[in-house]
């Protein structure tokens, strides 16, 4: 279940939210009630993975315990046994038919080949590992205290809201949060509900409508596509990756924040980075900010010479791309992604620093986008089939349905990712924080924007017919 | 963090929040329940949707259906279908995007030129048209068609094989944007019917093709014989199909058997009925049903009870076509015998409103069509050749 699904959105969550709010003093039914909420939503998405992710989180929980104390002849070995737990959860259910797959590729010479296992992905499973992964590490360093209850670490590795797609949570950041879930105001209503409402219109009506173009383009053969066609599929993926992240980053935070939960930014206007390195400090953040604090200084950081460094850097987002997907592009999205970093660390931000705003701004958007064609293409071949379509060689393509909302909508989700990276950004949020006027249309415009957004999503499914022809 | 003190007012406040968010998940679970036993009694707010859907297959509750997740689907629709606020929000979609963008976006409805509607598969249809494909099976079709008549006549029966046009043959003018991704020629999109008449003459079927017909009278009167909101045929056309069916009627009985009508119209501009069919599948708040089609009225000769045909059996075998025909047939030609076989075995016609009288027939249900004095199978142009019912019918009735 998702979250702009009506049934969640229309349905569930308000009556959900009256219990919620009906017994908002109450501390501890509160939080039975979300934890119970909590389990029962990934029941019904991922009713067989549950029990698996209950077991791991009790092992996590009478682990860290001991991590917390003790010699660390005793503590390490635990932690490692934690770690690899999860990590084997994750390795079977993700990366188990990929790493078959390859095995079997390399030993096809000498006749052996196992069956693949074609277990189906659970959603959010790559969130909840990593959040367990954090949990136990910090309880190691002792960044974080042991779990009180193991009612607390449920309700931190359960949260509905961040479940899915996170932002990624660490243990301390919600500690007090979730031990003493905090009384709703109105005001956590208003804003909370705001929030989950551009997400909606994100999701719905941004990402939705160019995601449908960005399918049928990279759906087609590259080789029977022209320039302009390829260009527009691609600017239509590179609209719809991040209005579809980002709004499910808004309404787990809204969510969150209605619920009297506070959750970190996950995306801050990444399309207005000026180089690679600030695009991935405002991409993602919470995942980037995973990988540096767990992998990146772990491995040394920037504290062991210049080569070590760009090794580390390539190692981390080697890492990151295999966590989006279990494929070879996207260990070459990694590689890609790591390589830029490594330039830009050489030369290339000092380069676009003195380029200009526009040209880094663009410059860096192109680097993005070539990236998300070795993220989106699905096989080495079909990635540079795409590339070899970008280059205006005059080839016809084939006709490619477009529907009248697209070009619309690409303008609009244009416009409103780059206008942060223009000079009239800063003085619109200025006169937007400053004017009450302002802030009262935004807000009354979100929530038409929530009904329309909301009208499109229990339409998607209504596909009547005059009557039933053949 | 924001921590109001827990005052009496605002948990009155919070309370009366409570209650209004269960409203809807409340009146929600009141019309799933009220489906099983009172449907009427469901709270939908918003204009009823028009159209016929898919029906989505009842959850089933099993561990098994659980796990692999059909459950959860089939839960999830039947809620978003008892969802109070549905028909609204529906509609409030389809009014957005089609003032936007001039489509409806849950519908394969498009518009073309001077907001005519046309369904997307009369497009892909039109655009398919293959002449060198088309002949070899129209020929084939054809004997076939013969075939039956030949079953008829020979037991001393009528039998016509009726045409009826598809409007974006009718009028492709007003849908040349869609058409410019067509990869087959002109001929062969306006070949096809002549093609197709030429074969049926060479195989000596009885034919009454209304599709030419029409399309010869496209600027004869004041208005289109299409409605711009609707993919049928208006009164004009299926009175003019109705002179020419009787005619036929009386030319195979060799005497007037059928009346020969005599009818007038009149322009008007405010569409009803089938002559609004694909506006009202767009399903927006406030449909413009503002433009000209035209009502018929028919003057009797003499009353149906002295005409002989009226005591003859007839069927129709026909798609959504054939629904203001066979009406009119009843009512005004005097086959008031008329029973109307719906795709064959979709639903049985019958009576002065040519109402549906019976749903999704069976093997016995179609035995009748065996006895009929007369026999009219109706494809439409877009269809051709060979119709699922149709062929059908050949099988049913000839045993092949």
């Amino acid at each position: 279940m998702l979250f702009h699904e009506p049934l969640f959105a229309l349905v569930l969550f308000p009556a959900f939210y009256a219990l919620y709010l009906a017994i908002n003093h109450r501390e501890r039914a509160k939080k039975w009630t979300l934890i119970l909420a909590s389990i029962a939503f990934y029941t019904w998405g991922e009713p067989l993975f549950v029990p698996v992710v209950l077991v791991s989180a009790a092992i996590d929980y009478a682990i860290s315990a001991r991590l917390a104390e003790g010699h660390e002849n005793a503590r390490r070995p635990l932690l490692t046994l934690g770690i690899l737990v999860n990590l084997g959860i994750l390795v079977f259910y993700k990366y188990a038919d990929f790493l078959i797959g390859n095995f079997n590729m390399l030993t096809a010479p000498f006749g052996t080949a196992f069956p693949l296992l074609h277990i189906a992905l659970p959603i959010g499973v790559s969130f909840v590992v990593f959040e367990k992964i954090t949990y136990l590490v910090d309880c190691y360093r002792g960044t974080t205290k042991p779990a009180r209850m193991f009612s607390d670490y449920c309700l931190f590795v359960f949260l509905f809201p961040k479940l899915l797609a996170g932002p990624i949570l660490k243990y301390h950041e919600m500690e007090t949060q979730i031990a003493d879930p905090a009384v709703v105001a109105w005001l956590d209503c208003k804003e909370g509900f705001l929030r989950f409402a551009r997400g909606m219109a994100k999701k719905l009506l941004i990402a939705d409508v160019v995601g449908n173009f960005a399918n049928a383009v990279f759906g087609t053969n590259a080789t029977n596509l022209d320039a302009g066609q390829a260009w527009l599929g691609l600017v239509c993926f590179t609209l719809q990756i991040y209005f579809d992240f980002a709004a499910y980053s808004d309404m787990a935070i809204g969510l969150a924040r209605m619920l009297g939960f506070r959750l970190k930014e996950n995306f801050m206007m990444p399309y207005a980075a000026h180089s690679l390195t600030e695009f991935w400090r405002r991409w993602h953040m919470s995942l980037t900010s995973w990988i540096r604090e767990y992998l990146y200084v772990p491995l040394g950081g920037n504290r062991e010479g210049e080569w070590r460094t760009y090794l580390n850097l390539w190692i981390c987002f080697l890492a990151s791309g295999i966590w989006h997907g279990a494929s070879w592009n996207f260990v070459l999205w990694g590689a890609y992604n790591g390589l830029f970093l490594t330039l830009d660390r050489m030369f290339l931000i000092r380069l676009l620093g003195r380029a200009g705003a526009f040209i880094s701004v663009a410059a860096t958007l192109l680097i993005v986008m070539i990236g998300w064609v070795i993220f989106r293409t699905t096989s080495i071949g079909e990635l540079t089939a795409y590339l070899a379509a970008l280059v205006p060689l005059g080839r016809p393509g084939i006709y490619l349905e477009m529907t009248p909302d697209v070009p619309l909508t690409m303008l609009i989700g244009s416009f409103l990712s780059l206008l942060p990276a223009t000079p009239v950004f800063t003085a619109l949020q200025s006169a937007y924080e400053k004017n009450m006027i302002l802030r009262r249309i935004a807000e009354y415009g979100l929530v038409a924007l929530f009904v329309i957004a909301s009208a499109r999503a229990i339409t998607v499914p209504f596909k009547p017919f005059i009557y039933f022809r053949f | 963090m924001s921590t109001p003190p827990a005052s009496s007012a605002w948990n009155r406040l919070g309370l009366a929040a409570a209650s209004l968010l269960l409203l809807l998940p409340l009146l929600t679970l009141w019309n799933l329940a009220a489906q099983s036993f009172a449907p009427k009694l469901a709270v939908m707010i918003g204009p009823k949707l028009s159209g016929v859907t898919e029906a989505a297959p009842p959850p089933v509750w099993s561990l098994l259906s659980f796990a692999d997740g059909s459950l959860q689907k089939g839960v999830t629709n039947a809620i978003s279908n008892a969802f109070p606020l549905r028909p609204l929000l529906i509609r409030i979609n389809n009014q957005i995007r089609y003032k936007l963008f001039g489509n409806a976006g849950a519908t394969d409805v498009i518009t073309g030129e001077h907001a005519q509607l046309i369904q997307r598969i009369y497009i892909d249809e039109y655009c398919a048209r293959n002449l060198a494909a088309f002949e070899p099976m129209a020929r084939d079709w054809a004997a076939k068609l013969k075939e039956i008549q030949d079953f008829y006549t020979a037991r001393g029966k009528i039998f016509i094989y009726l045409i009826t046009p598809s409007k974006l043959a009718y009028m492709p003018e007003n849908f040349v944007r869609q058409l410019s991704s067509c990869t087959n020629s002109e001929r062969d999109r306006s070949g096809t019917l002549p093609l197709y008449g030429r074969l049926l003459k060479d195989a000596g079927v009885h034919v009454v093709d209304a599709a030419s017909l029409i399309h010869g009278l496209k600027g004869k009167y004041e208005i289109d014989l299409f409605p711009a909101g609707g993919v049928h045929w208006n009164a004009i056309a299926v009175a003019n199909a109705e002179d020419a069916i009787l005619a036929e009627i009386n030319r195979q009985a060799g005497s007037a058997i059928a009346p020969k009508l005599s009818w007038k119209y009149k322009v008007v501009d405010r569409a009803k009925g089938t002559d609004r069919d694909l506006l009202d599948l767009l399903n927006v708040l406030s449909p413009n049903a503002r433009y000209a089609t035209a009502r018929v009225t028919y003057q009797p000769a003499k009353a149906c009870d002295e005409t002989p045909v009226a005591s003859l059996k007839a069927v129709m075998v026909g798609d959504s076509f054939a629904g203001t025909l066979g009406q009119t047939l009843i009512n005004d030609g005097c086959l008031s015998r008329l029973e109307g076989y719906n795709y064959l075995y979709r639903g049985l016609s019958a009576g002065p409103g040519y109402k549906t009288v019976k749903d999704r027939l069976t093997a016995s249900d179609i035995l009748p069509l065996r006895d009929a004095d007369i026999v009219i199978i109706e494809e439409n142009e877009s269809l051709l050749p060979a119709s699922a019912h149709a062929m059908e019918f050949y099988r049913v009735i000839l045993g092949r």
